[in-house]
């Protein structure tokens, strides 16, 4: 019993010595830029076909890839023969907006289809009404693995289709499954993660093109406004289908409101509502391409407050009286207390050393001696 | 000229505020170079921005949050042992209960400064009053946090009344500065039957209504996360068992705090075994309320199977957050349960160790209320990461060391025993120094 302190100071001890270190920053994997394209799609990956490698360590997957700022060439082996598939959607993204391609091989026959994120779903682009866009096809099991080998482009213009952009981040999802040759099945093991393709080292954008922006509509409160950007080219001549990023600045930095392509006069649009009245401070950004260099942009804007009265203030009186009732109760309360001290000091007598005399530490002096 | 007489109890209580010692500076030293670090890490976040912390666009609210939220916790310590003790006349209260009223003060202060840190731009506070509408919680946040504290306040300053006399009378000549202050403050105290009855009715009346007070604060705070459409906020629960894990964390901090005002300043003689003894078996309570109200909030959360709800869950069950909810469960509240029920809370280190479980686990508890439900995804997405930067760090350890050196500073100038409450429980006096040796 007397040990019990000392045992319960190591249990102490102990539990602090377990509390939990910060997770590892999982850092975004990068696709390597590889011209003339080596890899083969024949549904084998061999050794230095891909410029680039990694195995996932939570699926087990292990892939290849390679682009050549066109299409992006992808080898995926997976621990099962089941399905397998991969994910190329918007940062921060799980599923939902992804390009995805799935495939599994059963017997002779080889399938990969593409598909779009919806939700936590799939979903074939065709069903969408959109396209096949896979540009070449292959697939092989062996040893109990699955290996699928295809390309695609890198924007292939079909709205169910990411455009993958050098320099950029992407979220990545890998998934399988064990057995199940369909594309249905719940999977074995998925994991998300991100991904850069990384830019031609041979291509250095040297031209500045100039970006323009403004907010059109009423500012103010729960209303809507149109963030108009302008890019025009070092020759002043507008840039089309270039794709300008748009973000609202906040406490914890840029906040991304979304992504707008520029039309034939160069100009890309983003609809925004004000949240809160106050400043907004808007920023349009283009990444740069081959050729230009990135720009940025930024304005603010003065929301005022929506005229209207607040709910509560609308609503019950009774409601309104309960707060104020409540407020003054307290604080007649503390009136009160304030009252009976400064009672407590009138029925007191000053000390009789004090009265007539200036106030303050020198004058206590002569009193102390 | 008259005699002054010094009492036993008052030479005791008033040694550190004339001779506090060589660990009193060390202590004070250490805290102000961990204040003064965070104070850096604060510039470099007001001339960079809130980029420097790791909270962003998904996890808004992190460690700064969490922190204020726990802060507000411990203030309920004053509320609980003071206010209900002194309304159900629970005469072993009378030796801690300035300290009890003292930790309210200074982590109201602490807490309120935390939701000013995680501003970002403290140039935008009046924008609350500005642009602060009544139907946000926020505002009403605002509103109960002042008004608790200017009641704290008062609910500190009366029962001082009586003892700043008493120091005004009795503090050795040389404290000039401070007997001009005691002597301001004093309110002109003699003692006499009418300032008597007046004092006790302030005291009365603010005893009785500081409890609600106390107890609409941390349902107000509780209200920010309840009001929010949110996994694991959205919950009926969440404003008792923020009152209830307020006063527990409370009871814990203020059994720290006395451990260590008795140690600095050797009061055993007056913060008696039997103060830890009764707080300890109050702990051990409300750990037991606690650790009901837990399994209720997550049993009803898991049942239904909802989605989210098994997300949010799987995060702190078995997800990243895992580490810490057992932490939480095990260290912060089974064990110190474990440790008081066996002792019978007879063992100070025991009752002290387990104070210190709890503060530890209480803080991760609202850590988990804060970061998990952010970090689970509204729509389908990744689950947001966040690790505090070094930054936030600082300013953790920065406002636990300040909310230590606002109370060490305290001591300095201020008695920490309310000595006329304790006297009226031992009229029959002591051996009476003399006032030199008060001095020494």
């Amino acid at each position: 019993m007397k040990r019990l302190p000392r045992v319960a100071l190591l249990v102490a001890l102990a539990l602090v010595a377990m509390l939990p270190l910060p997770p590892a920053a999982a850092e975004p994997v990068t696709i390597p830029f590889g011209r003339p394209v080596t890899a083969v799609v024949d549904g084998i990956v061999g050794p230095g076909e891909y410029a680039g490698s990694f195995t996932d360590p939570v699926t087990g997957i292990a892939v290849s890839w390679v682009h050549d700022d066109v299409n992006l060439s992808v080898g995926l082996v997976s621990p099962g023969t089941g399905w397998a598939g991969i994910g190329f959607g918007p940062e921060g993204v799980l599923m939902d907006g992804s390009n995805i391609v799935i495939g599994y091989v059963l017997g002779a026959a080889t399938v990969i289809s593409d598909e779009y994120g919806v939700g936590l779903n799939h979903i074939a682009d065709i069903g969408l009404g959109g396209r096949d866009d896979i540009l070449e096809r292959a697939g092989s099991e062996a040893s109990g693995r699955t290996t699928l080998e295809f390309r695609i482009p890198l924007d292939s213009g079909d709205a169910f289709d990411i455009a993958l952009r050098t320099g950029k981040t992407f979220s990545l999802l890998l998934a399988y499954h064990d057995t199940a040759d369909d594309l249905i099945t719940l999977h074995t093991s998925a994991s998300p993660g991100s991904f850069i393709l990384e830019r031609d080292p041979n291509k250095i954008p040297t031209r500045r093109a100039s970006l323009g922006l403004e907010g059109l509509g009423e500012l103010q409160e729960a209303a809507n406004v149109t963030l108009v950007a302008r890019l025009l080219g070092d020759d002043g001549l507008p840039l089309a289908s270039a794709v300008i990023d748009f973000f609202v600045n906040t406490s914890v930095g840029g906040g991304f409101l979304g992504a707008a392509e520029t039309d034939a006069l160069g100009v890309a649009r983003l609809n925004y509502t004000f949240l809160s009245p106050g400043p907004f401070r808007f920023v349009a950004r283009f990444e740069g391409d081959l050729e230009y260099v990135p720009a940025e942009a930024n304005t603010t804007l003065v929301a005022e407050r929506s005229p209207g009265p607040s709910v509560l203030w609308t609503s019950d009186h009774a409601i309104r009286a309960l707060i104020f009732a409540t407020l003054a109760g307290v604080a007649s309360v503390y009136a009160f207390v304030v009252v009976q001290i400064l009672l407590i000091r009138r029925i007191g007598v000053a000390p009789r050393r004090t009265r007539g005399r200036r106030s303050g530490p020198k004058a206590d002096r002569g009193r102390d001696k | 000229m008259a005699k002054i007489v010094v009492t036993r109890l008052e030479k005791t209580v008033m040694q550190p505020l004339v001779r506090p010692g060589r660990w009193y500076w060390a202590i004070v030293a250490v805290l102000a170079a961990i204040v003064a670090w965070a104070a850096y890490a604060y510039t470099v976040q007001l001339q960079e921005g809130l980029v420097v912390t790791a909270m962003r666009d998904r996890i808004s609210w992190g460690l700064y949050v969490s922190t204020f939220v726990f802060f507000i916790g411990i203030s309920h310590a004053g509320t609980l042992v003071s206010a209900i003790l002194r309304v159900t006349n629970a005469e072993w209260r009378k030796p801690i209960t300035r300290l009890a009223e003292a930790i309210t003060v200074f982590a109201l202060i602490v807490g309120a400064a935390m939701v000013i840190i995680d501003l970002g731009r403290p140039d935008r506070l009046m924008h609350i009053v500005q642009f602060g509408r009544i139907e946000s919680p926020i505002l009403w946040d605002f509103i109960s946090i002042s008004f608790y504290l200017t009641g704290s306040l008062l609910y500190l300053y009366l029962p001082l009344i009586p003892d700043l006399a008493t120091l005004r009378d009795k503090m050795p000549a040389r404290a000039r500065f401070r007997r001009w202050l005691y002597t301001r403050w004093a309110a002109r105290w003699q003692g006499l039957p009418e300032q008597r009855r007046r004092l006790e009715r302030a005291l009365g009346a603010m005893a009785i209504l500081i409890i609600p007070v106390a107890v609409s604060v941390h349902t107000v705070v509780s209200w920010i996360f309840g009001m929010t459409l949110r996994v694991g906020w959205h919950s009926t629960i969440l404003g008792p068992l923020f009152v209830v894990g307020a006063i527990f964390s409370g009871i814990a901090t203020l059994i720290i705090v006395m451990a260590a005002v008795r140690k600095l300043f050797h009061l055993e003689g007056i913060i008696k075994a039997i103060h830890f003894r009764n707080l300890g078996l109050m702990l051990l309570a409300l750990d037991i309320v606690i650790l009901y109200f837990t399994l209720s909030e997550y049993l009803t959360a898991s049942y239904p199977g909802e989605t989210q709800d098994v997300a949010w869950l799987t995060l702190l069950g078995s997800g990243q957050f895992a580490s810490m909810f057992w932490w939480m469960v095990i260290g912060g509240f089974i064990l110190p349960a474990v440790f008081v029920a066996v002792t019978k809370a007879k063992s100070v280190p025991a009752v002290v160790i387990a104070a210190i479980l709890v503060n530890v686990g209480m803080w991760i508890e609202r850590y988990l209320i804060v970061v998990p439900t952010m970090a689970t995804p509204q729509t389908p997405s990744v689950i947001a990461p966040y690790w505090p930067s070094w930054v936030e760090w600082s300013i953790l350890a920065g406002a636990v060391a300040g909310f230590g050196l606002l109370l060490l500073a305290f001591c300095r100038f201020f008695p920490v025993i309310s000595m006329w409450e304790v006297a009226e429980k031992a009229p029959t006096p002591l051996p009476e120094p003399t006032p030199a040796e008060v001095a020494d």
